[in-house]
């Protein structure tokens, strides 16, 4: 019965394409796809898992009203620039904060140092790599240029190893494991780095993923599964295991530190492709003309520029909030909501009017339909001259399919948001987090899970319809391949929005490296400072908690300081809750408003979340400094 | 406007020298739940308060408020207090004698070990509000501070009024040492002593 339905629909394809011979090719392949694809379905194991079961019928759907309602006629430009041999490499180590290792005014090797003695054995593979194939190719180009040999500089970092190992603390307890069950949830502490530290020994690979933690919401996961079996039975309900330093979001930190996280990511996903026998491809944008103002086919970025000028503070444009939230207005109980396309005429008529009267504020939103909308917010992503998911990084999200498991999928694309500059991730986020409101109601508006997987799909994956218009044999896998994906964003948001554990511990320890070289300068400093502001010096130490407090300090409110008692149990959120007790009465505080900070001694600066334990994290991280401030002011 | 005095604020334990600074800040009395469980969880251990209070000639000026933990029997001020307040709050509780002989050991102290040469006392008894389990008669207060020569005022921290002519005294003798304002003091009423800026 599918595939007779599906192949209704490719014939109604056919029918729109232009080149008749290539679409006609696409039919029969496509009829060969479909037997294999319902064998799969079966078999649970295989690499398509829980998208197969399902007819492709929403993806091609959506494709072809992508194609009826994109303008023909407008002139292509090639995002993609074909990178020349080593360029790739180049532009890889610059990205991972490298850039210095192949420079010539190479004075700086010393912080890469520090950068490449917190990697562990399998990034610094990576790196290794990249910086042999890029050294080999300058070396082809320029042969009287002496480069400094990188393997001079690079030590093999031997102990660097150790040093993590102690970071990861619970590697003991975990490889005691045997359950050898393939849906595993993770812990974002240590699990990536056991794996990666031992993958290439390939006998054991999955005895090593799972920790008393997650045979305890594998058990969660069993009941839970009963009122998903709707759509969602085939996926594992990944979790976090609880932490007691408290888990790290993307946005928690500072933006020094939030560098070599991004850095960090970089090397560790390059790792974990390395190790697991894939091909990460990234690639570079080539520079392209962008329109400087208006509504569509704009840039994120100077939308956002536009929008902060009217309301600071901004991080997702205006229109893309405001087309969320009409729709959203329009209910989200709506049968085929995000599904049902708008009128095409009546579209291109509302992209003219948004054009014109959006930014002047004059538009009037009354009038839109909601599937109008729908397929504006979609037509939208489609036309952002840089795509959601980047040039650079699309290709690696779509090949986030081809890891062997769903537990290395969710690490892979947990760092690749982090990759992702700030306006798409912060955009990325609206809108994933707007679909998961969307399933939220599939009860009424019958659009599960993997529904909107299917139908969002061709719209972030598509680079200016490259993808459209080679539809060949790929395009059966790839559309599955990237609705997965899709789905994967989606479902498991909430755990790709936060840092790993061992990255955050990876940037305490560059930062206490740093600090060391720096101490024979500090010292000096000190003694300066001190002379400069003995008062203010004297004061401070005499302030000097005794031990077993900690001293919260709070510049921004009336109530600057207060000590509190470390007892194991003390948490953040306890703390913010006694400190606003007593200052809510005066302001109208609200609990989401602030945050309790950890600064200085190791990181630069962290909110922390509220289940903090205060007492582990201060043996972290003990020189820091705790600040309650509002989230907002950085 | 500088950073503003130091005033440390002492006394015995459960006197109510954390609830005089928050009625004064916040304007709000709030009978700690916690108190009644003896303090233990709510104690303070010194929190650090500033506030902006407008003196005489119409400046707001500010007090950095050191609130200190509550002095158990037997337990000293740390002396590392004395070094660099400009003011004191003595605080005892009328309905405590012991907490009243702290404070006149404690002023005794200040005296001793005072660093700057200039240090202003004053002294508050708070808990006027549970007039029937008065135990420190106010007559004899009154005698003991003219003698020490330090201001004493009766309050409550039901009655936020009570709290203001103290600290509106004290920004304003605090300031004009510096200022070395040859204007005598009327001492009178001011309007606004606390904001919470």
């Amino acid at each position: 019965m599918k595939v007779i339905y599906m192949d209704t629909k490719v014939t109604k394809l056919v029918l729109n394409m232009p080149f008749s011979r290539k679409s006609g090719q696409y039919t029969m392949n496509h009829g060969n796809a479909n037997p294999s694809l319902d064998k799969v379905s079966f078999n649970r194991s295989g690499s398509q898992d829980s998208l197969d079961d399902l007819s492709l019928d929403d993806y091609w759907l959506e494709v072809e009203n992508i194609k009826k309602n994109t303008d023909v006629s407008q002139e292509e430009q090639d995002v993609v620039k074909e990178p020349d041999e080593g360029e790739l490499e180049e532009e890889w180590l610059k990205e991972a904060g490298l850039s210095n290792l192949f420079m010539e005014s190479a004075a700086d090797s010393q912080e890469s140092m520090v950068f490449l003695s917190t990697l562990t054995r399998t990034q610094s593979a990576a790196v290794q790599k990249r910086i042999d194939t890029f050294s080999q190719t300058l070396r082809k180009k320029n042969k009287h240029n002496q480069i400094p040999d990188v393997r001079d500089v690079f030590k093999p970092p031997e102990d660097s190893k150790l040093k993590n190992e102690t970071v990861n603390g619970f590697q003991a307890a975990e490889t005691k494991n045997e359950d050898s069950a393939s849906s595993s949830p993770i812990d974002d502490t240590s699990k990536k780095q056991i794996l990666l530290e031992d993958i290439p020994t390939p006998e054991t690979p999955i005895n090593l993923e799972i920790s008393f933690a997650e045979q305890a919401s594998n058990l969660k996961e069993f009941t839970t599964k009963k009122n998903e079996k709707e759509d969602d039975s085939l996926l594992p309900n990944f979790s976090l295991q609880q932490d007691k330093t408290g888990t790290t979001k993307i946005g928690d930190l500072a933006p020094q530190d939030m560098k070599k996280v991004i850095s960090l990511a970089l090397i560790e996903l390059t790792a974990l492709f390395d190790v697991l026998g894939s091909e990460l491809k990234l690639q570079r944008a080539a520079k392209i003309k962008v329109r400087e103002s208006g509504v569509f086919k704009v840039a994120l970025s100077v939308l956002l520029e536009q929008d902060q000028k009217k309301f600071p503070g901004t991080k997702v444009p205006m229109i893309f909030q405001d087309l969320i939230t009409h729709i959203e207005k329009g209910g989200l109980d709506t049968e085929g909501v995000l599904r049902i396309p708008g009128a095409s005429a009546r579209i291109k008529v509302l992209c003219q009017e948004l054009e014109a009267k959006f930014y002047e504020g004059t538009f009037n939103w009354d009038t839109v339909k909601q599937n109008d909308a729908a397929s504006l917010l979609k037509y939208f992503i489609r036309e952002l001259p840089l795509p959601l998911l980047t040039v650079e990084y699309m290709k690696a999200f779509h090949s986030v399919q081809f890891l062997p498991t769903k537990k290395h999928r969710l690490q892979a694309l947990n760092l690749l948001v982090i990759l992702l500059p700030d306006i798409h991730r912060d955009t990325l986020k609206a809108l994933l987090e707007f679909l998961q409101r969307v399933v939220d109601h599939r009860e009424h508006n019958k659009m599960t899970l993997k529904n909107v997987a299917m139908i969002m799909a061709p719209n972030l994956f598509s680079v200016h319809n490259y993808q459209l218009k080679t539809v060949d044999q790929g395009a059966v896998a790839s559309a599955a391949q990237t609705a997965s994906v899709m789905l994967f964003m989606i479902k498991y948001q909430k755990l790709l929005w936060t840092i790993p554990k061992f990255i955050v511990g990876q940037v305490r320890q560059q930062n206490i490296i740093n600090q060391k070289k720096l101490t024979k300068e500090k010292a000096m400093k000190k003694l300066l400072k001190r002379m400069a502001y003995d008062r203010e010096k004297t004061e401070r130490s005499d302030n000097d908690v005794p031990q077993g407090f900690i001293r919260i300090q709070a510049p921004h409110f009336s109530k600057i300081s207060m000590a509190v008692q470390l007892t194991e149990e003390l948490k953040a959120g306890d703390i913010l809750g006694r400190f606003l007790n007593q200052e809510s009465g005066a302001r109208n505080l609200k609990k989401e408003e602030v945050c309790l900070y950890e600064i200085g001694g190791n990181i630069g600066e962290r909110c922390l979340e509220e289940n903090t334990y205060m007492k582990d994290l201060l043996q972290l991280n003990p020189n820091a400094d705790w600040v309650i401030k509002p989230k907002s002011a950085l | 406007m500088g950073k503003g005095s130091k005033v440390v604020v002492c006394g015995s334990a459960a006197v109510g020298k954390t609830a005089i600074i928050e009625q004064l800040l916040y304007g709000n009395y709030v009978v700690d739940i916690l108190i009644i469980f003896g303090r233990l969880f709510h104690e303070t251990l010194e929190d650090i308060y500033i506030a902006s209070v407008e003196t005489d000639r119409g400046v707001r000026e500010q007090l950095r408020l050191y609130d200190t933990q509550g002095l158990q029997e037997g337990a000293e001020l740390p002396k590392h207090y004395f070094s660099f307040a400009d003011g004191f709050i003595l605080v005892y509780s009328v309905d405590c004698m012991a907490s009243f002989q702290r404070v006149k050991t404690l002023k005794r102290e200040v005296d001793m070990f005072k660093d700057k040469k200039e240090t202003m006392i004053i002294v508050l008894g708070n808990k006027t509000d549970l007039a029937d389990q008065r135990k420190v008669d106010p007559e004899m207060t009154h005698q003991w501070a003219k003698s020490e020569r330090v201001k004493l005022w009766d309050v409550s921290v039901t009655d936020r009024s009570t709290l203001i002519e103290p600290f509106t005294y004290l920004a304003n003798k605090l300031n004009q040492i510096q200022t070395k304002s040859s204007f005598p003091l009327p001492g009178r009423k001011s309007k606004g002593a606390a904001s919470d800026t």
